[in-house]
């Protein structure tokens, strides 16, 4: 009975906090060392981000320029990598910082077109939640500023934001790469 | 290739592969305006009119309407009163894409 009554009592105290993480779920910070995976090829899109490719990943694999590029592995799993701007989103000055916040449901209001957010939260329910299925977001500290990652059970989205440069993000998506791949392939190349 | 400008915009790489698209690209590219017929009214009404305002899209909706969508956007561009929604939605599609003419 007095077990009983300590799992009820843990219970009521744990359901606000869950529910509350529901509603608006922080990212989880992801400390991440850099490992030496040997010779790389760098890619770059824009201004902001780059990926470092170790060379081994590369064997066999088809690399296709659009809209950004595409990369399909030898074992299947592929990425596509592209620069998104203020100007392309079609809200010219607008901090593109802000962009993975409020697309990951980090973040619903701010000093930003409402336009621009609404649209953001639309993408995130209609194609992020739908598709991506992210089941944590997580977030890591790169060489040019701040990383995100919507970890789904197929498919990731990888966020690269810069400190100095409010313009731009680079953007990646994956999909049949485990965590293991989607550390070495994309994210280890942009870590100090 | 027009309707795939309706996701990308004009990019002269993405013509260069006109000539590869296919049945396989057709159902990733309905994939993704589905999406956006989600999150762009501008996009929403395009389809609705397309489709005759049917409220579920079936899978080989574009396919069957392929002809009427050239027609359409020959006539007038589609106006987006937002790219926001369609930029993500051309990220998340983009690999499918590619694997699909390869």
């Amino acid at each position: 009975m007095f077990k009983l009554k300590w799992i009820l009592f843990y219970t009521l105290l744990s359901t606000p906090l869950f529910t509350s993480n529901i509603a608006f779920s922080a990212p989880k910070e992801y400390p991440i060392m850099k490992v030496d995976y040997g010779p790389a090829t760098s890619f770059k899109s824009g201004a902001v981000g780059s990926m470092s490719i170790p060379v081994d990943e590369l064997a066999n694999a088809k690399v296709a320029l659009f809209d950004g590029l595409v990369v399909i592995f030898s074992n299947g799993s592929n990425l596509s990598m592209e620069t998104i701007t203020d100007t392309s989103m079609g809200y010219a000055g607008v901090d593109m910082r802000t962009w993975p916040k409020y697309l990951l449901g980090l973040q619903n209001k701010g000093l930003e077109p409402v336009a621009f957010i609404a649209e953001l939260v639309k993408s995130k329910q209609h194609i992020i939640d739908s598709d991506v299925a992210p089941f944590e977001v997580r977030t890591f500290v790169t060489k040019q500023g701040l990383g995100y990652w919507a970890v789904g059970p197929k498919k990731s989205m990888i966020v690269f934001t810069s400190s100095d440069i409010k313009d731009q993000v680079m953007v990646v998506f994956t999909e049949n790469m485990d965590e293991s791949a989607v550390k070495k392939i994309i994210i280890n190349g942009a870590l100090t | 290739m027009a309707i795939i400008e309706i996701i990308y915009g004009y990019d002269s790489q993405i013509k260069n592969y006109k000539s590869s698209f296919n049945d396989a690209t057709v159902l990733v590219v309905e994939e993704a305006l589905a999406a956006l017929t989600q999150c762009n009214e501008d996009m929403k009404a395009l389809v609705v009119d397309l489709v005759g305002g049917a409220r579920t899209l079936a899978k080989g909706w574009l396919k069957k309407v392929l002809k009427e969508t050239k027609r359409q956007l020959s006539r007038e561009k589609v106006k987006f009163n937002g790219l926001a929604c369609r930029s993500v939605s051309a990220a998340n599609w983009k690999s499918a894409i590619i694997i699909s003419i390869y």
